[in-house]
């Protein structure tokens, strides 16, 4: 379903109390701060750089405020992760057990119970609009049990058992070197922004596909806007807008866009 | 199923490292701090949840399959570390710490003492939220993601989403106006 079908949101729309709309406003605006984003990527770079995990457990690189618990769950995490690397072995396969092995503390998402599946409108012969008056209407006859099923961990079938090895390397590899590549063209930004829009262009032929389509349009549009390409950039932006519209990159587009006139 | 070492992935995978994923932190960290937030990570451990989401990014690059964009990716890592880490908090019995206060806040400031005081008021109709309404209202009514993003980033049907939203805006909705007739009454 696209963008089109979603239901107006309630910051935006009148039948939303208002000061809730301002709650909701003001959340959007509430992005962490530049230091404290500094901090993260420091401890960041620490705890997967570090293999003694010293940055990771007593906030080394990075202090964190007030641990309560995290920073242990941060060492056991970065332990995991150094030793995999240094171990020379990589985790690629089969979701079943990778998710297990790799991620000790970080749960399963929830996936829709039974109860929820089964209650979902469609199934249920219920319509549940979202775009009608906020809190006035009734709710469909499932909620009651949607509301108080408890959120059941169903066992997703191993995809990675239909999925040969090879290809499973060769997902790990290009995800890499598409991450490296766009990387590449954002260092190069500052220094040659015409190279980097030709590594953009490069990310774009080589992995039309690619999982960092959002952010390669983001160095592109950046790239263009550096090299004095006012009209071109404002138009790339205009496009990426209208094919993500609910980027958290679209403030800085927005901002790239506009520095050139 | 375990696939064996390969030393040249490895090797790549290595080099993706330190200044990269500072690069990588940079450019969505703020976003993912404020999803954290609105999604119940307690304000004295985000900036290590934030961490703890981009460990686990960089850990699972390789075996990603790519099947979302990286940010909705981003999301669901966000969702399960905030959610494990909220079960972490409700469940310890003892605090070795108490939560330490905001740190002071000269008067003047007041833009950031109404940020303050907007943060403490939708995080007292949010907590009210079990943890899947929550992920699906905040990650469409805050974060802004199309519904068909949402559901995938939680690994739910679409079906399912677009209920949970409609049944977490009800329940939003009766949350604030009791608060605010709780306000009413102080």
């Amino acid at each position: 379903m696209s963008e089109l079908h979603d239901p107006r949101r309630m910051f935006d729309s009148a039948e939303a109390p208002e000061g809730l709309r301002v709650l909701l406003e003001a959340a959007h605006d509430d992005r962490m701060d530049a230091d404290a984003v500094e901090r993260v990527a420091a401890g960041s770079a620490a705890r997967i750089g570090d293999p003694q995990g010293s940055g990771a457990g007593d906030g080394g690189g990075a202090p964190t405020q007030g641990v309560v618990g995290g920073a242990t769950s941060g060492k056991v995490l970065a332990g995991i992760a150094a030793a995999a690397l240094i171990a020379g072995g990589i985790w690629i396969g089969a979701r079943s057990s990778s998710r297990d092995a790799t991620a000790p503390s970080v749960p399963e998402a929830p996936v829709a119970s039974a109860h929820e599946q089964a209650a979902t409108p469609e199934q249920a012969g219920v319509q549940p609009d979202p775009n009608t008056a906020f809190g006035a209407s009734t709710p469909p006859a499932s909620a009651e049990v949607v509301a108080t099923a408890k959120p059941s961990v169903v066992a997703r079938p191993a995809r990675s058992a239909e999925r040969p090895v090879e290809a499973e390397k060769a997902d790990g590899a290009a995800r890499i070197e598409e991450h490296r590549l766009l990387m590449a063209a954002r260092q190069e930004l500052g220094r040659d922004p015409q190279r980097a829009l030709a590594l953009t262009q490069e990310h774009a032929r080589r992995f039309p596909k690619g999982i960092l389509a959002q952010e390669r349009e983001v160095i592109a549009i950046e790239a263009l806007s550096r090299m004095g390409r006012g009209k071109d950039a404002r138009d790339r932006a205009q496009g990426f807008r209208e094919q993500y519209p609910g980027s958290p990159h679209r403030d800085s587009v927005d901002t790239a866009s506009k520095s050139t006139p | 199923m375990t696939v064996l070492p390969d030393p040249a992935l490895a090797e790549r995978q290595q080099a993706v490292c330190c200044e990269d994923v500072r690069e990588v932190v940079r450019t969505h960290g703020p976003f993912i701090g404020r999803s954290l937030r609105y999604l119940g990570v307690p304000e004295a451990d985000l900036e290590d949840a934030a961490q703890e989401v981009f460990v686990v990014v960089h850990r699972k690059l390789a075996g990603f399959e790519g099947r979302s964009s990286l940010t909705t990716w981003l999301y669901g890592v966000c969702t399960r570390v905030a959610s494990a880490r909220r079960r972490r908090t409700s469940s310890r019995v003892e605090k070795l710490t108490p939560e330490p206060p905001d740190a002071p806040v000269p008067p003047e400031q007041e833009a950031h003492l109404e940020r303050q005081e907007s943060r403490r008021r939708l995080m007292a109709v949010l907590d009210r939220l079990d943890d899947d309404k929550r992920a699906v209202f905040v990650l469409y009514e805050i974060e802004r993601q199309s519904m068909k993003d949402v559901a995938e980033a939680l690994g739910c049907p679409l079906q399912t989403a677009y209920y949970r939203l409609h049944a977490a805006r009800d329940a939003v909705v009766h949350a604030f106006e009791e608060l605010r007739a709780g306000e009413g009454r102080a």
